[in-house]
Order: structure tokens, then sequence, then C-alpha cells
């Protein structure tokens, strides 16, 4: 029974736990079950969704990016700096930070596939160069945008959703469908299972691996994009770490960090589930040691859902 | 007299039923042969008796007393050592360590490592490998050669305290002097008072090396008697419902036009160059012991050797294509099965579905073509259907099919590819009598399509059933090509050690 | 194996590089060798936050306009939080030779030890911006000076102007640093002091790391579980930031005032437009130079280690228009 459930809907265990999640704060948080409550986490969530679904793409290819938080710091200044001392119109801004994070995964994924050197050193480069760039567009300084780049995180209207929200939604099924069915996606599978036998098979692994970290470039510079949006401002210290949540939402939606195995609704729903329980916790006051000491046990336990399903 | 080991009702059940009933019984001393095709479940028992799978229901007695290996590690408290058909390994570490793995010899602090050598060294000498060094690196050994440190490995456990060893397929990738060297070793043992079991595809192996031998036929056993009571025809009826038989005509055959060219090709692994070309509907084998260059010269035409140099040429009706890399290769109807499922043939933990069309799915056009579900697992059940690959069906994970299945589907992946070149190193390896004759049609049938078959084998019989052309490889230079009619046996062997110096290369 | 070679030394490099920048990027010699001259080293906290720039930035100045009285060596590290690093470049001015060190302390415990090697090497020691634990001082036996504002006061002085026309029964939630780190608790001491005299009630206290983005998602999460909230106290002007923007998104249908910490340039359009009532000036520019300036005292009269507290002033934007 459960074993055809599980045909159906893979990501159907991790929905419980999420569905498990909500159902906890809310008997434990007076306010939680609130449009308030929604619309916090609707809005703070798109920048780690763009960014988790490039992460997912390249742990399924059987890499890694570690330097998409710096990425999305550097788009995020890139975007303040255009738009406020260039003047720049917001929309030219925008693709300005979004281009500037393609970049910045050409040159992990041509390091990594062209010249063969290890993913996981050419992209802890980058979250260093990236940061350090970062730093010198803002020249260390938190740049002030203002409403008219916050109109992105606002709902529309009529809908109750916000633009940003509902690209990273486009893109959640985009991306879904890129992986299950495009010959894209199932070359990245075949690549992150096996690369010797995809060579074999026909598979020129290079372009694939390159695409997919420039994917994860421009992802995390979209990501850049949204930060600034939600926040108004370009922070260069923006999304410390971020790179950390998004290999833990990717793994907690059942993507495998020895490649191969991934889905991006399952991410998806890791990124819920990150969110719903960062929201809760601030909502029941719980102090910060305990914040982390509890937000790392349910990574942990989501893992072993994850396998005890897989089994 | 108490048997060694005795089990009793065993039953194990994955998705389906692998193993039923199943009592065996193995006296101290004696070597005990296990036969049976593919999927008939000898590598479950196996796994069962050496602690790596639990059984359904039944029991085993180990001399008497009541054994139920909670894991590997008890059932080798217990003396049961293990040779691995996949084998278990690990390349990062010297042979020496993957040798004593188990049973490291400690000192007060650490390991002894004047001991690990001392002990490896007589092991290795006792197997064969007197030519390699115990630090060696396993990953610069061929497989072959870790073959024999698995064989090694499991007789590195103490004498007096080992009580049964289970090889399974330990000559698959032997060579016959390397063979009959593992035999005397196991019939020395056994004179000893060790008990063997011993899994083979190689009946006559089985025949001459057991005292007893069982056929299994899907989980069941069918048969247990004495060797010297029996002949292969025999085990084959057992095993098999149909007869199988070996036909091979004599009969130089008519070929099309040359389909292959390969010019002055050379590598890092085989530095004199060679050359040779294939006709449309030919098969051209290429023998060699191990170690030739065999599976190198098929990587280096396929595009995936280090400093390639030299020319391949595909002909066809319009221009030449001249193949540079193994997506140019994969991509103008070559095939390349490698020696190595595991690691070079299939995507392990994925549907047979995703395995059967990876290769197609270059001819689809772009990166962004869909694939869709429904027509995708369509064309795999066909090719299920049309090479009786054993499956539940295109969404089962290929793991859970056996060897010879797991084969058939990287002939279905070539063909749905509609591949028309074909480079096959050693194809049978480690599959069953049926499946071999199958896959043996298989390719008869693709040659008289007009198909240009490469195989690169370590069974001379094969070769020579198979090929209207042999090529000998002998120490990474090609010494010399025959066509039908003209070889014999003898003519091959005398050619393959012809370019070894001194006796140790010739027995590696 | 050449290809493996390769990669390993490209790798190499590559960390190389890395580590090389943390060094290379924080740190910048202004005008070089003259013996005669002491030599100041300037520690700071990340070089990467707006205000130790301008502190940074204004010691530079200041050197430059007194070239011929010292040489200063400026060094800084790579996130606040980051204490290895500033105690590897403590020792690093130890062995360097210079004279005196202003440090601006990652830590009020674990840069003691270090520290206290460099006094028993006879470098003068001040302490600036994040006061050294004064019981950690006794144990070791130490007397460095600190120089600096009082971040309590400056954090009662913001807290009063913010809360000044509310309601008594008015909600506040604060927004505090990285708990461990003495500004912090100052000045999360210094809000719950003016709450206190105010007699209102703090209904959530929570720290947002100093972190724009992170305060914004606590003010978004704080906002549904109290949507009364009326005031919320950032210990820096970044989660000012991200909280104004939060609060913005939410699109209350009643007035939340905000106030923050440090003065930096991107808060004051938000201090113009009334979405943040206020933040302090601690003057963070000068703040290094009055410790360069004790310093050279000290080196050259051997005046007397003593505390010194430096000025403060609110900002708001009645006082933005004056300038």
């Amino acid at each position: 029974m459960l074993r055809k459930l599980n045909l159906v809907f893979e990501e159907l265990f991790i929905f419980i736990a999420l569905l498990l999640l909500v159902m906890f704060f809310g008997v434990m948080a007076e306010n939680f079950f609130t449009a308030g409550t929604l619309t916090a986490i609707l809005t703070q969530l798109p920048a780690l969704t763009v960014v988790t679904i490039g992460m997912t793409l390249v742990l399924i290819s059987g890499g890694i990016d570690l330097s998409v938080g710096s990425v999305v710091a550097l788009s995020a200044g890139v975007i303040g700096i255009a738009f406020t001392v260039f003047e720049l119109p917001l929309i030219i801004a925008a693709a300005l930070g979004i281009v500037a994070g393609g970049c910045a995964g050409l040159v992990n994924g041509v390091l990594g596939s062209y010249f063969r050197l290890p993913v996981f050193i050419v992209t802890l480069g980058m979250l260093e160069a990236g940061r350090g760039l970062a730093y010198m567009v803002t020249d260390s300084q938190t740049v002030y945008i203002g409403a008219s780049i916050q109109s992105l995180s606002l709902p529309i209207s009529g809908i109750g959703l916000s633009p940003s929200f509902l690209v990273s939604l486009g893109l959640v099924v985009l991306a879904q469908y890129a992986l299950t069915r495009t010959v894209f996606g199932r070359y990245l599978i075949a690549i992150g299972t096996n690369e010797q036998a995809a060579k074999i098979s026909g598979i020129r692994t290079e372009p694939y691996l390159t695409w997919v970290l420039v994917i994860s470039g421009l992802l995390a510079g979209l990501g850049g994009l949204m930060n600034a949006a939600y926040l108004g401002a370009s922070d260069p210290n923006a999304a410390l770490g971020l790179e950390l949540s998004a290999i833990a939402a990717a793994v907690i939606g059942g993507t495998s960090l020895m490649g191969g195995r991934g889905s991006i609704v399952g991410a998806f729903i890791g990124v819920l589930i990150i969110s719903v329980l960062q929201n809760g916790l601030a909502q029941l006051g719980v102090s910060e040691p305990v914040k982390r000491v509890i937000t790392g046990l349910v990574i942990i336990l989501a893992v072993l859902l994850d396998r005890w399903r897989s089994r | 007299m108490t048997a060694r080991i005795a089990t009793e009702g065993l039953d194990k059940s994955f998705a389906t039923p692998v193993l039923k009933q199943v009592a065996l019984q193995i006296s101290p001393g004696s070597i005990h042969g296990l036969v049976g095709e593919n999927g008939a479940g000898k590598s479950t028992l196996v796994n069962i008796i050496s602690g790596l799978l639990p059984p359904d229901s039944g029991s085993i007695a180990l001399d008497g007393r009541s054994y139920s290996p909670a894991s590997r590690k008890a059932a080798l408290v217990a003396g049961i050592a293990l040779a691995s058909q996949e084998l278990s390994l690990i390349d990062t570490l010297s042979v020496a360590e993957n040798i004593l793995l188990a049973s490291f010899p400690q000192k007060a602090l650490g390991i002894n490592r004047h001991a690990v050598r001392q002990r490896a060294r007589a092991l290795m000498d006792l197997v064969g490998l007197e030519h390699l060094s115990p630090q060696t690196p396993l990953a610069q050994l061929s497989l072959a050669e870790k073959q024999l440190v698995e064989l090694a490995k499991a007789l590195s456990m103490p004498e007096e305290t080992t009580r049964l060893l289970i090889l399974d397929e330990p000559t698959s990738a032997l060579t016959s002097p390397q063979a009959n060297l593992l035999h005397q070793i196991i019939k020395q043992r056994s004179a000893a008072g060790l008990s063997v079991i011993y899994v083979s595809h190689r009946l006559d192996d089985v025949l001459s090396v057991c005292d007893t031998v069982s056929v299994l036929r899907d989980g069941v056993i069918q048969l247990t008697a004495a060797c010297t009571s029996l002949t292969s025809n025999d085990l084959i009826r057992a095993m098999s419902r149909e007869e199988l038989l070996r036909h091979s005509d004599d009969k130089p055959r008519a070929f099309g036009e040359v389909r292959l060219t390969v010019e002055q090709l050379s590598s890092t692994d085989f530095p004199e160059p060679i050359s040779l070309h294939c006709h449309r509907g030919e098969i051209l084998g290429i023998a060699g012991l191990s170690g030739a260059g065999r599976s190198e010269l098929l990587h280096a035409i396929y595009g995936l050797s280090a400093e390639r140099q030299g020319r391949v040429v595909l002909h066809a009706a319009g221009p030449d294509t001249v193949i540079d890399s193994a997506s140019t290769a994969a991509n103008n109807g070559i095939a390349l099965i490698a020696e190595d499922r595991k690691s070079q043939g299939i995507f392990s933990g994925k549907s047979v579905s995703l395995n059967t069309t990876i290769a197609g799915l270059g001819k689809l056009g772009g990166a962004l073509s869909t694939i869709l579900p429904k027509r995708e697992q369509r064309v795999s059940e066909e090719l299920i259907a049309q090479l009786r690959v054993k499956c539940e069906g295109p969404l089962q994970t290929i793991d859970e099919l056996s060897g010879g299945n797991q084969q058939k589907l990287l002939v279905a992946r070539w063909l749905q590819a509609k591949s028309d070149v074909w480079l096959l190193d050693e194809p049978t390896r480690g599959v069953d009598v049926g499946s071999k004759l199958a896959i043996h049609n298989q390719l008869r049938q693709l040659r008289d399509q007009g198909a240009t078959i490469l195989i690169a084998s370590s069974e001379l019989e094969e070769l020579t059933a198979l090929c209207d052309r042999i090529l000998v490889l002998s120490n990474k230079k090609a010494v010399a090509t025959y066509d039908r009619g003209q070889w014999s046996k003898e003519m091959l062997l005398e050619a393959a050690f012809s370019n070894y110096q001194g006796p140790r290369a010739a027995a590696g | 194996m050449t290809t493996m070679k390769n990669v390993l030394s490209a790798a190499i490099l590559l960390l190389l590089a890395a580590c090389g920048s943390e060094d290379t990027t924080n740190s910048s010699t202004v005008d070089g060798g003259d013996a005669t001259r002491p030599r100041v080293a300037l520690v700071m906290k990340s070089l990467a936050n707006e205000f130790f720039v301008n502190m940074a930035n204004g010691a530079e100045a200041h050197q430059a306009a007194n070239s011929d009285q010292y040489e200063l060596l400026v060094n800084g590290i790579r996130n606040e939080s980051d204490l290895a690093q500033q105690v590897s470049l403590v020792d690093q001015m130890i062995s360097s030779g210079v004279q005196a060190i202003v440090i601006a302390p990652a830590d009020s415990k674990a840069l003691v030890p270090a520290l206290a090697r460099a006094v028993a090497a006879g470098i003068v020691v001040i302490n600036i911006d994040n006061r050294l634990e004064p019981e950690v001082l006794a144990e070791y036996e130490l007397r460095i000076p600190f120089i600096g504002p009082s971040n309590r006061e400056g954090a009662k002085l913001v807290g009063d102007y913010a809360l000044q026309d509310l309601d008594s029964g008015s909600e506040v939630a604060i927004l505090e640093g990285i708990p461990s780190a003495f500004n912090s608790i100052q000045r999360r001491t210094g809000f719950e002091d003016a709450v206190a005299q105010a007699g209102m009630k703090v209904v959530t206290l929570q720290s947002g790391d100093w972190d724009q983005t992170k305060a914004a998602q606590l003010t978004s999460a704080i906002l549904s579980q109290f949507p009364e909230l009326d005031v919320i106290l950032a210990a820096n002007d970044n989660m000012a930031l991200g909280a104004a923007s939060a609060v913005g998104l939410a699109a209350l249908d009643h007035k939340v005032t905000i106030a923050g910490f440090d003065n930096i340039t991107a808060i004051h359009p938000l201090i113009e437009s009334g979405a943040v009532v206020a933040t302090v000036d601690q003057f963070g520019d000068q703040l290094a130079i009055f410790g360069i300036e004790y310093a050279l005292e000290v080196v050259a009269n051997g005046t007397v280690l003593q505390d010194r507290e430096t000025p403060l002033e609110l900002i708001t934007a009645a006082s933005l228009q004056a300038n």
C-alpha cells in the first residue's frame, strides 16, 4: 500500500512531515494559523527556493555549489549599485545582477568540468571571491534601494501572492519538468549516477556539468534580486551560510549528496519545512541556541525518514 | 558424520520468491559445487550463509550447532570465509591492506606494518601474485589480479578457525593457469579439512574440482549428486528445460563492405600502434591473455583513452565519420559494452527503463527535447520482451536483476540507440550458460542483419564459436589475425603467449 | 597520474589564493619604514561592516594628516565571529614588533590571553568599541584601558526617544545581536532600561545575529504572533532596516515605531521617511582615532592607564535636516 502510494507521489512522506510540523506549531503558538503567518512565510521564501532549485540540480549531477550565498550577495550588490548610483532602470539593474550570478556560475562550471578541478574546491573559492566582490561592489555598505524594488515582494491585489513567490513557484514547476521530462534532466541524473557509464552511453558530460552550474549561478543571481526586493536594500552580508540551508532543504527533500537522485518538488517542500520551522520557533520566542538545536534535529529526522522510505 | 553446514527449509523472497525450501548438506573437507542460471538464487543462498542477508524462514546448522549470523562479522567469527563475485575490495588501499582488512595484525598501538607486509606477501605468493608488491594501490590492478586479491583476502583467515570457504565465481576473470592454481589451493585446503562452496558457471571446472554438486533452478534445488556420476550436459539439463548445445558452423561466410577502419591507433595503454578493419556482417574476435590490452583497444577505438593517436573511421553510404570522442562514437551507431558492468555499464539504483533508453536519447535532438514516460516505458517493454529479460517491468530497479539480465539490458540500450557497430568486452563474463547462448544467438542475429561486431573475450571457446576472424593481442601488441577455418586453439594460444618474455609475464 | 597531480596543485593554488585574499584584502599598511616613529597596529572586527570600515578610514585619514607622528597598520577579520583569525592577527602584530595595539575585540573574553602576550612583550594595548571583560582581565592581572562610548547609555538614549510619545501599554520587541557579544548585551540592557522606565512590556526578545535578512524574517514572524506590536528596538541599523522592510511588507493598519543603532548611511532615507524614528551615532569613525591618540600618549609619556568615555549623539529626522 505504502509502496504503491510512494510510486504515485515520491515526496509523500516529506509532505506529511511538513503537515505534522505545521500542526505542531498550530497547537503551540496561538497566532500561527493566521493569514499573517502565511504571508510572512510566502514572502520570505522565494530567494531560498530559487537557490535551492539550482543547488538540487547541481547535487543531482553529482556536484555541489558552495558559492550560492556569496553570489546572492554579489547579485544584490550589483542591483543596488546599478539602480542607485548609476540610476539604471530597475529591470536593467535586475538583469545585470542575474547576469553577474550567471558569470560566477560559468567560471565555476568551466573550471569544474573543462579544467577538471574538483567542484567542491572551485565553488569554495567562489564562495570567498564572490563575497569579496560583493563587498567591493557595495563598498561594504548596505545600499538602500527603497519601495520601488519591494513591489516584487508585495502581494498582487486579488491574488494575494507576490511576484517573487509566483516566479519561484513557476521555476519549481519548470525545473521539476526539466528534470523528469527532458533529455537535459535525464542526462544530469545519468551523469550523477555513474559518470563513466554516461560517457560510454555517448553523453558529453562537460557541457552538462558546466550548464548546471551556470543555471545555479543564474538562479542565485535571481535569489539576489529577490533578497534585495524583500529587504528593500542590498546587504553585502546577506545570505551568509545560505548554501547550507539550500543543501539542507535539498537533502530533506530526498536529494542524495552522492548524486543521481533528487526531486525539485521535494526540495521545495524542504524549503517550506525550513521556513515554517524558522517562523514557528520565532513565534514561540525560543532562544537562539535551542532554535539551532531543533533545526538541526529536524534536518536529521527528515533524512532518517527519507532513508526509511527508500528501503 | 555431522555435516559441516546444513540448511533446512530456507526461504527468501524479495519482490518474488528467490529461494524455496532449500536444504543443503556439506560434509567437512568436501568441495561442493553450486550451479544454476543467473537469477536461480545462488548468490542469495551464498549471502545468507555468509551473514549478508537474513533468511525469511528456515534454519542453518554449523557443525551440528544452530547458526544464524546477524552480520557478516558474526559469520566471520563463526569461521565462514567468502570471496565474493562483486569484489569487496577498496580501491584506495594497498593490496596488503585489502587482504588483511578484516584481521589486521595488531601491536600495542596501531597496526603492525611489518607483519602486515609479511603475511600479505605469503598470501600473495600463494595465489600467484608474486610479481606485485604488497604496497601497490589496488586501483592499479587488473580485474584478474583483483580477483586473486579477493581470494587471498578470503584465505587470510587463520586455517584452524576457518570452517567454510565460499567462492562465488572465483575464476570469471582468470586465465587457465591462474584458475588451475586456484583449484590446487582449494584442493589442498579441503584435504586438510576445510569445506568449500564453489559457485561457478564453468561447468567443466565444477566437475573436475568438486566432490559433490547441487543445481539450483528458480530457487529450488533440482539435483544434488557426486560429480563423478555427472557430465556437464546433465548439469545443463537440470538447470534449464531447454537443451543448450553450442552450434558453430565452420564455413567462412561472405561479408558486406568495410564499416570500420582503425589506422595506427595507439594510446598510453598500448604504445605500439594497432590497425584493423571490420566489415558489415562480420564478427571480429579479439583474443589475448588477461592484461594483453583487449579492453584498452576497444576503449581506444571508442574514443575514451588518454593520449589517443591514430584514426578511427566509420564508413557509411554518405561521408565517412572520424571517431574522436565517445559521444561521436555513440551518436554514429557505435556501441560499447564494457567489461565492468557495475562501474561502466549500468546506472545503479535507476529503473530498467532509464537504463534502456539512455543512449538513444542523444538521437532525439537537443537537450530540451521532451521525454514521454508512457512512450519510454513502451519502448522498454518491447525490448524486455524481445531479449527475454527476466524482470518485473520497466520501473523495476536494475540492481534487483541478475547479472545476465543486466547484461541483456545493456544490449537493449544499444539496440534502442540503433547501433550497428558493436564493441563488446567480455559480453558473457559471469553469465550462466543459458543466458550465454541467448546472447550468442542475439549476436549472430545482429550479424546476419549486417551489424559489425568486435568481441574481446578471455574464453577461446566463445571466440571460436562466434567469430569470423580473430585478432590476437599479446602483451599490448597485435601479433596475428586468423580467418575462420584457419585457426586452431593451439595456434591462438601460442600467438597469445608469443610476445611475453620470461615465465612470470606469461603467468600474469 | 599527471592529471591527478595537476588537479591537486591547482586545488592547492586556489586554496592559497582564497586564504591569501583574507589577509591581503583586509590589511593595508599606511606609509612605511621609519624606525623612529612609533608603529601602531589597529586590529578591527569585520572590515566588511560599514561601521568598522568608517572607523578604519577615519584612522587612516588621521594618520595621513599626522604622518610624522606615527605609522599605522590596519587589519581586520573576515566576519565578526571569526575569533581565531583575530587572535592570530594579534600574534602577528606582536611578532612584527609594533609599539601599540588598538583593538576592537571580536569577543570580550577570548582575546584576553593573546592581548596578555602583547602586554608581556611590552606593547601598549588599548581596547576600543567592545569592552573586554573586567573579571577576565583581573584574572590575567592586566590593565587594558577601554576607550569608547557606553553602548548601554546609547541604547537608553535612543530607546527613550522612541518610546516618549507612546501609551504606557505599548508592546515592545527587541532584536538583539549575537547574544554572547558584549555590545549586544549592553544595548539590550539599555533598551530594557528605557522600556522599564516608560512602564511598557517587552513581549519578545530575539536574536537577529546583527543580520538584515534574519531580522526581516524574525520581524515577520513576530508580527504574526503579536499583531498589536507597537515598537521594535533593533541593536543595530542593519537589523532596523530588515525590520522596517518586514513591517512595510506586512501592510499593518497601525504604525510600528522602529529604532536602530550605529547611524549607517543606508538608514538615513528611512529616518527621513519616518519608517525608522531614530538611531545613535557613537562616532565610530572617530573611535579608532581616540584609541590611537591615547596609545601614542602612553607610548610617549607613560600616562596612567584609565578608561575614557567618548561622546554619543541621537540622530533623528530633525537632526538630519539640520545638517
